[in-house]
């Protein structure tokens, strides 16, 4: 059994109370995510675990750890998404990332959830890019979101 | 057929604005504006005559548009966003920028129909 305190159970708002380890590692992976507080050494950001990981944090269990809300208000927003459209939308921000120039990623709540795209230089191919990404999300996606592109 | 009128009367409003960068973040605005109702005209040729708001334009534009003209929209739309509501980054909306866009992406919308 894992202490209630280490695992919260992937886009649920309730604990688990109790968890067997019997449980193969797929399933851990998939289910799971360990939320922890960043001073501690042992932190994992709603960060997927690996069974291998999971078994270290079983063994440290008398190490104080708590639970913390994620502050990032992109992360908070992508987890109130359904497992689709959380899944679509983080496929984009992983292929957004990858373009050069691109800095900070961040969630305004505007009139509809905008996420704001900085780029070291504004480059009109790059967000031309940028729009092309757009365009195929909105086609996989219910949620409304904008994106917004401004210099950093 | 109104849409395209109002397309029209926008592109004659940005001619009378000049080459004078004195106003630059207006024609940022007109021209988004102009481009907006070349799109619409094109949706109203789809047989959708209305639409109710930016939201739904975007969902409408994102099925109804190819990508590069969907990206030139929203190329257009973002520079007039940065004109009306974010002063601070406005030394972004330069006259090159803005002969980029009534070169590159404002023919791409006003060619639909």
């Amino acid at each position: 059994m894992i202490n209630r305190h280490l695992i919260k159970s992937h886009g649920e708002s309730s604990f688990r109370p109790s968890f067997k380890t019997s449980v193969g590692p797929q399933n851990i992976v998939q289910q799971f995510r360990v939320v922890s507080q960043s001073v501690n050494p042992f932190c994992l950001y709603y960060k997927p675990i690996q069974a291998h990981e999971l078994k270290k944090y079983i063994s440290k269990i008398d190490i104080p750890i708590q639970i913390v809300e994620t502050s990032n208000p992109l992360k908070k927003f992508m987890n109130t998404l359904n497992m689709n459209d959380r899944s679509a939308l983080e496929e984009s921000l992983t292929k957004i990332k990858r373009i050069p120039f691109v800095g900070d990623i961040e969630l305004e709540e505007l009139e509809t959830p905008t996420i704001i795209i900085r780029l070291s230089e504004m480059n009109r191919k790059i967000e031309e890019k940028i729009f092309q990404i757009e365009y195929n999300l909105l086609k996989k996606l219910k949620t409304d979101i904008d994106f917004l592109v401004l210099p950093v | 057929m109104q849409h395209k009128s109002k397309a029209q009367h926008n592109e004659q409003f940005l001619i009378t604005l000049g080459s004078s960068s004195e106003f630059i973040d207006w024609k940022f605005v007109v021209l988004y504006y102009s481009a907006l109702h070349f799109g619409d005209a094109f949706i109203a040729k789809k047989g959708i005559s209305y639409i109710k708001n930016h939201k739904e334009r975007k969902k409408l534009y994102a099925d109804k548009l190819p990508s590069e003209v969907y990206a030139s929209y929203r190329m257009l739309e973002n520079a007039s966003i940065i004109a009306r509501y974010r002063p601070e980054k406005s030394y972004v909306l330069t006259d090159k920028e803005f002969l980029d866009l009534c070169s590159i992406d404002f023919p791409k919308l006003k060619t639909l129909v």
